[in-house]
């Protein structure tokens, strides 16, 4: 579903995602550099491919999907939690793809507002998340915002003729303090 | 990539055939037992009826990756139910899971050579790289067997799962086709009487996999020459070797 649920920072503001973005988002996930992490888009999308994806996760009552702009407006990337209600958990998901904006804390942000949102507006028990081993910014981001690391997947991955190890991370509610 | 049609699969102990819509009645009857329900994530759905089963066993059939097999014992009578889920050709992994439903199978070593059976499978004939599952951290019993067929604890997922609505932790395991020791259960040493340090000596010309594997303490390597009276393990905490290559060649 794409969340109707506006979430605002201290420095991005979540909001639903709007079918004027997927251009944007086809633009930018073009670029194998943007895509470098991202276990979902192994390929650059098309623009239908896009639009469907947004159709898609629209349909998914499960899935929760927020656009992440700048506190001044400006679209920067996407993130999700897909939810698991049975289990009271969720696996989250983010992505800055305009790699401009990198660096500048917007994903620490949208995570710590995601976090709020699972904890006290959906009463979650945990959030989890997996990222590869190597991706040492998006780990260092996770680890601020109170993930902890649980293992490794060894060879989880097969990406360009090389196994990868995938990292899985997780918050409990009772560990996690709001900011 | 298309896969080889699933075939029935025979062990020791148990033969592997391909689950059929005729199979949900067990299917029904076992995950309504509490004893076997403590176990699986069905513990926090419905109570399975004969109509919610039928449907969840129709799609899995229908799902081409995946592979659901009925475990027979050598009498022909369904015991239990094993599978690969999410069968992923691009990664080349899949997801292990297990139910012996029939509660007097419990720690006869017929879930270890059921899961043998599928691991073959799945790095023989589906050319699969990792197998993974995850099992609730409180049942050593099924942890146990995962290990004897050469699965390795990756992590602890905390609260993973609700079991009858309180969080119970989780293990993440998995074996690769690198790791060996899939397909010959390690012997217990015959001095300390413990398998988890004991490790297989192999014989003949090793290979780069081999030769990375001794320097890792995984194998030991012991030359060209092997002869029926030639030891075929080696325990890592007692210093000594034992078993018969005869006898422990699969």
């Amino acid at each position: 579903m794409i969340s109707e649920s506006v979430l605002e920072g201290q420095k991005v503001r979540l909001r639903p995602v709007r079918p004027a973005d997927l251009q944007s988002f086809t633009h930018w996930l073009a670029d194998p550099e943007v895509r470098r992490w991202l276990a979902a888009v192994e390929k650059p999308p098309t623009l239908d491919e896009e639009i469907a994806w947004y159709e898609e996760t629209r349909a998914n009552p499960n899935n929760v999907l927020w656009a992440i702009e700048s506190l001044e407006g400006q679209l920067v990337g996407t993130c999700e939690l897909r939810m698991a209600a049975k289990h009271r958990k969720a696996e989250l998901g983010i992505s800055i793809h305009d790699k401009e904006e990198w660096s500048k804390g917007y994903g620490t942000d949208a995570v710590r507002l995601m976090l709020e949102y699972g904890f006290e507006d959906m009463e979650l028990n945990r959030i989890e998340l997996t990222t590869d081993e190597d991706n040492a910014r998006g780990r260092r981001c996770y680890e601020k915002c109170g993930f902890v690391e649980e293992g490794m997947r060894r060879q989880d991955r097969f990406v360009q003729g090389n196994f990868s190890n995938t990292v899985m991370m997780s918050v409990l509610r009772e560990d996690w303090q709001p900011s | 990539m298309t896969f080889p049609p699933i075939s029935t699969l025979d062990g020791p102990l148990v033969s592997l055939r391909p689950a059929t819509p005729a199979d949900v009645e067990y299917l029904v009857r076992w995950f309504n037992d509490p004893d076997v329900l403590h176990w699986l994530h069905l513990s926090e759905m419905p109570r399975p009826t004969l109509e919610s089963e039928s449907a969840r066993l129709e799609s899995h059939l229908r799902d081409p990756y995946r592979r659901s097999w009925m475990i027979d014992n050598h009498q022909g009578q369904p015991i239990g139910n094993v599978g690969l889920a999410a069968i992923d050709d691009v990664h080349f992994r899949a997801e292990l899971y297990i139910s012996v439903g029939e509660r007097a199978y419990w720690s006869g070593g017929y879930g270890t050579d059921a899961i043998r059976l599928v691991l073959r499978c799945a790095f023989e004939e589906l050319g699969l790289n990792r197998v993974f599952l995850i099992a609730d951290a409180d049942n050593p019993r099924a942890i146990r067997c995962y290990q004897k067929c050469g699965f390795v604890q990756e992590g602890v997922l905390r609260g993973h799962r609700l079991r009858f609505g309180e969080p119970i932790d989780m293990v993440m395991m998995s074996v690769l086709k690198g790791d060996l020791g899939y397909e010959k259960e390690a012997a217990p040493c015959p001095r300390c009487e413990q398998a988890d340090k004991v490790i297989p000596i192999i014989y003949g010309l090793p290979g780069e996999d081999l030769e990375q594997d001794a320097k890792n303490e995984k194998v030991v390597l012991a030359g060209c020459l092997v002869g029926p009276t030639d030891p075929a393990y080696y325990c890592k905490r007692c210093g000594m070797d034992f078993g018969l290559t005869h006898l422990g060649v699969a």
